[in-house]
């Protein structure tokens, strides 16, 4: 992450600023130094203060101003497979899309999941990352389900979570999981996949499948997780977040959850509320993920429930697959899109068709991730003192989507072709521009 | 005078003053024994038979030690390969089998928590229990608090922190119950994934935080790390469970100056508890030994009703 030399400070003028953790919205601007938000202030409030400060002045022209975005689940490959997609990759795409810190799942190699393996990925980040890197340890040993991780020890080191890269059958070790990581206060994110129930299915489960001659996993595979989990967090009271929840039933259940007051978050990511499995008819492995692309009305059912707060937090799911790996028929090749450049034109489709307030929207990429996370004092936020992390968006660009759009290394998305509207301009880490869309050639 | 309880099966059952008079017993062996007395002829004649289904050193021998001072003769017989269990004799035969033989006392260790709840359902003679499971061993209990009373004057009022496996443990449930029929402030401290439910319904307090639990602790209680009765499914690592819930040099900071460690034994150094720690000079742990002997003197006398 890019270090800020001690005492340089930054004056950001012309701001819209928005920020609903602070119910700041309106015209206005803002003083970084020392890597924090020193200050907010009115237009012009702020001058002699950033004078003072020698501070370089940044014109937001007219922009929206938000905290960065924290994505919770974010896939990179450093150490193991670079070529797929590195922090140095990964964090070009998180500035050019917007996020300020990523939560990096354990898909290294080795895997993270011991305090030695943490302490090395913190410090390879240190020296490679634009952006903040918050890493997510294994919740079992070799992420085999079988045997718990050192999670203490990794808390220690500086893992935000833990978490396995799919559903846990193993009910008692879940269980475990659970009880465990209370003693270190530490979330452990869940995979809603009974995996038994998934077998070898390839697309979700229902008349496109039938057509397309693909196994199918049903719906019953995340809404079963899903129940036992709800469940299992009430017994221990272990702190669960969802990752990548798509259907309507899983939503009913957690809808209903939190109604009855336990303590939980949930996430999905923009393919659920932007694709069906309709789209899949082409056999383009592009559309291939998990969980898989649903019906209509679980889509229907992803946007009321990030509207209503019963979803928490918006998440990339950012995950990179080498051309190769996606070129394959459709059963054979690898899971995952790519989601840093993608998330937001999305996300502003919803606010666009009016099923989302923009407020509502940045909550959703911004505070309720960090509250997540625990660390909604110092990031996802434009409180005097939080991390000087920011945006600067563009929400009226239009553009075409294509290959040369993309920042990361990897390339596999559904989306080339599609015209968005609303684009991250400038982003800000640790009070140091890392991304200035005016300044690329 | 009371009439001599028949059996020592648990703490759980026992009144405060039933307590009383095994500690004021065991107290009073205890200086005789510091005196320099090695026998005694209240079970002169008396044969003491222990049956032991479970690996022990301490316990078996603590036990041999005590019913020779007091005169008895003692046969031990160990439950594994080299006796009639290996050929699947079923506790209550064997145990009948011994009683036939007309001994005076049977001393049981069992790993099923209620083994010598079963027992005494078939034997007339005295059952003593010396751990079922991850039931009771109420001697251990007494002897703990013995170690206390020696200590600190007595245990009402006293802060105590038991670390470690307190699901599984025997220790940990006589403790607890002897504690606070006694008036001490209980805590139990570890991983979640050790601690029992409901340990409110036992009238403990509960951390999984070492520091919180035993910085304002009078004493400190560690408990082994029970591998024969763990799966890895607990705890990822002993290293990672030394490191957050161990003795050692650095959470040994966090004590009160005249703070007592205890340890029912056996140690397993660099697991729960660090050498220097375990052989410093607040740990009571040999003292514990001791007074174990004097504590199990003080139960068979009791129970033989040689002594009101």
């Amino acid at each position: 992450m890019t270090k800020t030399l001690p005492g340089k400070a930054l004056y950001i003028i012309n701001a819209e600023l928005l920020d609903p953790s602070s119910k700041l919205k309106g015209k206005g601007e803002i003083l970084l130094h020392d890597g924090k938000i020193a200050a907010i202030g009115k237009p012009g409030e702020l001058r002699n203060k950033a004078k003072s400060l020698k501070a370089t002045t940044k014109e937001a022209g007219g922009l929206l101003v938000t905290a960065g975005f924290i994505d919770l689940q974010c896939h990179i490959y450093e150490p193991g497979q670079e070529h797929v997609e590195s922090f140095m990759s990964a964090s070009l795409a998180a500035a050019a899309g917007g996020f300020t810190s990523l939560c990096v799942k354990p898909d290294t190699t080795p895997i993270n999941d011991n305090a030695f393996m943490t302490d090395f990925l913190l410090r390879r980040a240190r020296e490679h990352s634009l952006v903040r890197i918050l890493p997510i340890g294994a919740m079992t040993v070799a992420k085999e389900g079988k045997r718990l991780a050192e999670m203490g020890s990794m808390a220690a080191a500086g893992i935000v979570a833990v978490s396995d890269g799919i559903g846990i059958s193993d009910s008692y070790l879940q269980r475990k999981a659970l009880e465990y990581s209370r003693a270190f206060n530490l979330p452990v994110f869940l995979h809603a996949e009974d995996r038994p129930l998934m077998g070898s299915g390839v697309m979700h489960e229902g008349i496109n499948s039938n057509r397309l001659g693909l196994r199918g996993i049903p719906a019953a595979a995340e809404d079963i997780a899903v129940a036992r989990d709800l469940v299992l967090a009430k017994h221990t009271g272990g702190k669960i977040h969802f990752h990548s929840l798509s259907t309507r039933g899983a939503l009913e259940m957690v809808r209903a959850a939190k109604r009855d007051g336990l303590q939980f978050t949930v996430e999905t990511n923009p393919q659920y509320f932007t694709l069906t499995c309709d789209a899949i008819s082409s056999y383009d492995a592009n559309y291939k993920c998990f969980p898989p692309l649903r019906e209509k009305e679980d889509v229907a059912a992803v946007i009321e429930a990030l509207a209503d707060g019963t979803i928490d937090a918006i998440a990339t799911n950012h995950l990179p697959q080498s051309r190769s790996s996606k070129e394959q028929a459709f059963e054979f090749a690898s899971p995952g899109m790519i989601g840093l450049e993608t998330a937001l034109p999305l996300s502003l489709r919803l606010v666009k068709k009016k099923q989302l307030k923009l407020e509502r929207m940045v909550e959703l990429l911004t505070s309720a991730p960090a509250k997540v996370l625990g660390l909604e004092k110092s990031q996802g936020t434009l409180k005097i003192s939080a991390n000087a992390d920011l945006v600067f968006l563009d929400l009226k660009k239009k553009y075409q989507f294509t290959e040369s759009s993309v920042h990361g290394a990897a390339k596999n998305t559904p989306f080339f072709g599609e015209s968005f509207e609303g684009q991250v301009q400038t982003t800000i880490v640790n009070g140091s521009i890392v991304f200035d869309r005016g300044e690329e050639k | 005078m009371t009439k001599a309880p028949q059996h020592l099966l648990g703490i759980e059952e026992l009144t405060l003053a039933e307590i009383r008079r095994y500690l004021d017993l065991g107290k009073k062996i205890k200086k005789e024994l510091d005196a320099g007395t090695r026998k005694w002829e209240i079970l002169q004649g008396s044969t003491v038979v222990s049956l032991f289904y479970e690996a022990s050193t301490r316990t078996r021998s603590s036990f041999e030690m005590a019913a020779k001072r007091l005169g008895a003769d003692f046969i031990h017989m160990n439950a594994d390969a080299s006796t009639s269990v290996s050929k699947g004799e079923t506790l209550v035969d064997t145990a009948k089998n011994l009683e036939a033989m007309n001994p005076d006392f049977l001393i049981l260790r069992h790993a099923s928590s209620g083994a010598p709840q079963l027992l005494v359902k078939h034997l007339k003679i005295p059952v003593i229990n010396a751990g079922d499971g991850f039931h009771e061993h109420p001697t251990q209990a007494l002897l703990d608090a013995l170690t206390m009373e020696e200590h600190f004057g007595k245990v009402a009022g006293l802060r105590v922190t038991i670390v470690g496996d307190i699901a599984h443990s025997r220790v940990a449930r006589s403790n607890i119950h002897l504690l606070k029929k006694m008036g001490a402030h209980v805590t139990v401290c570890g991983p979640p994934t050790l601690l029992p439910p409901d340990l409110d319904g036992l009238g403990v307090e509960s951390s999984y935080s070492l520091e919180a639990a035993i910085k304002n602790a009078d004493v400190v209680m560690m408990l082994r790390i029970q591998f024969e009765r763990q799966n890895d499914k607990q705890i990822p690592s002993n290293a990672e469970y030394f490191r957050f819930y161990g003795l050692h040099r650095d959470s040994v900071r966090f004590l009160k100056k005249t703070a007592i460690i205890m340890h029912p034994g056996p140690l397993n150094r660099g697991v729960e508890i660090s050498p220097e720690v375990a052989d410093g000079a607040n740990s009571l742990i040999l003292n514990q030994v001791a007074n174990g002997v004097a504590i199990r003197m003080a139960v068979l006398s009791i129970l033989s009703g040689g002594v009101k």
